[in-house]
């Protein structure tokens, strides 16, 4: 059993991102993933894509619904042209919670074994995230979340 | 707060920047055409003969458009989706040709230009407030100081 831990990454003038970091990691989901490919020439340009659309989204239009590709509950960036996916919890237009992505190389994330991992923990945190605000147990008060943030992950 | 984050993203080539701004843009404006138009996303799908969720990937950023699939929007719209500084440009200028002065409103201040009113064939291009004591000041400091430099 890992436990992942919802914690606040970015604020920008029009959202904030929040992300998730493993209890016995220093480093975040997040930041996990652009330091896998911040370096890698093969997806340098996906990466590129991801983070200035993520910083254009957050600092001009919010992160509406329309900006990501739906993925069983969660949500993907970007929705095109990159075989790159980074996968995230949009709560509203300006609230994004930012988890890992990987390599999407097969037409079903099940058969990607880069991203699979990554999806999973999303959805599973989504689940949890979801059932707890109808609880209370996580509350939202403008941009900041609270409550149980601590998410165990099999 | 990410500085992983702030690395890549000052990491990001002008290439990149201009795809992903002119991709938001392009899917921007073919919302607001459709919302003016009272059309959805289904009806555009319908006009061009491709699935909503085909389209629906299009009109959400960071798509790679192609001029062919932006002239067959546009044609089905029946509206220019993306132009040019230089189309805007010479669109302006056409405008301005045909403006008529027609009202003085304002003196932005005692030395500067007049303000006007102008109108193009009914339409209203701009309008001046009058300006507050204030700003009428400040702006007599900036040309004193610009009167310095120059």
């Amino acid at each position: 059993m890992k436990r992942l831990i919802l914690e606040k990454y970015k604020a920008l003038q029009k959202a904030d991102f929040y992300t998730l970091r493993f209890s016995d990691k220093e480093i975040c989901e997040t930041d996990d993933f652009i330091q896998r490919f911040v370096h890698d020439l093969l997806y340098q340009k996906d990466l590129s894509t991801i983070v200035y659309w993520l910083n254009k989204m957050g600092q001009e239009s919010g992160t509406l619904e329309r900006f990501f590709r739906p993925e069983k509950g969660a949500k993907a960036i970007p929705i095109y042209s990159s075989i790159l996916r980074l996968y995230c919890i949009r709560i509203s237009d300006d609230l994004l919670i930012l988890g890992n992505g990987g390599v999407k190389s097969s037409q079903k994330v099940q058969d990607s074994p880069d991203a699979y991992p990554s999806f999973l923990n999303i959805i599973t945190v989504q689940r949890e995230f979801a059932k707890r605000r109808t609880r209370n147990e996580i509350t939202i008060s403008g941009r900041e979340i609270d409550g149980n943030l601590n998410f165990d992950i099999q | 707060m990410s500085k992983l984050f702030d690395y890549a993203l000052s990491q990001v080539s002008d290439e990149v920047k201009y795809f992903v701004d002119n991709s938001v843009e392009i899917t921007n404006q073919i919302h607001s055409i459709l919302e003016r138009q009272g059309k959805t996303q289904r009806d555009l799908s319908n006009l061009l003969g491709k699935s909503e969720s085909e389209v629906s990937k299009w009109l959400t950023g960071t798509h790679n458009f192609t001029l062919k699939s932006i002239s067959k929007i546009e044609a089905v719209l029946n509206e220019k989706i993306i132009t040019t500084p230089l189309l805007m440009q010479q669109s302006f200028l056409k405008m301005a040709e045909n403006a008529i002065p027609i009202q003085f409103l304002n003196f932005r201040s005692s030395i500067f230009f007049p303000m006007v009113r102008w109108q193009v064939n009914n339409a209203m291009l701009f309008e001046v407030t009058p300006l507050k004591e204030k700003e009428t000041e400040e702006l007599r400091i900036e040309k004193d100081l610009y009167a310095m430099v120059a």
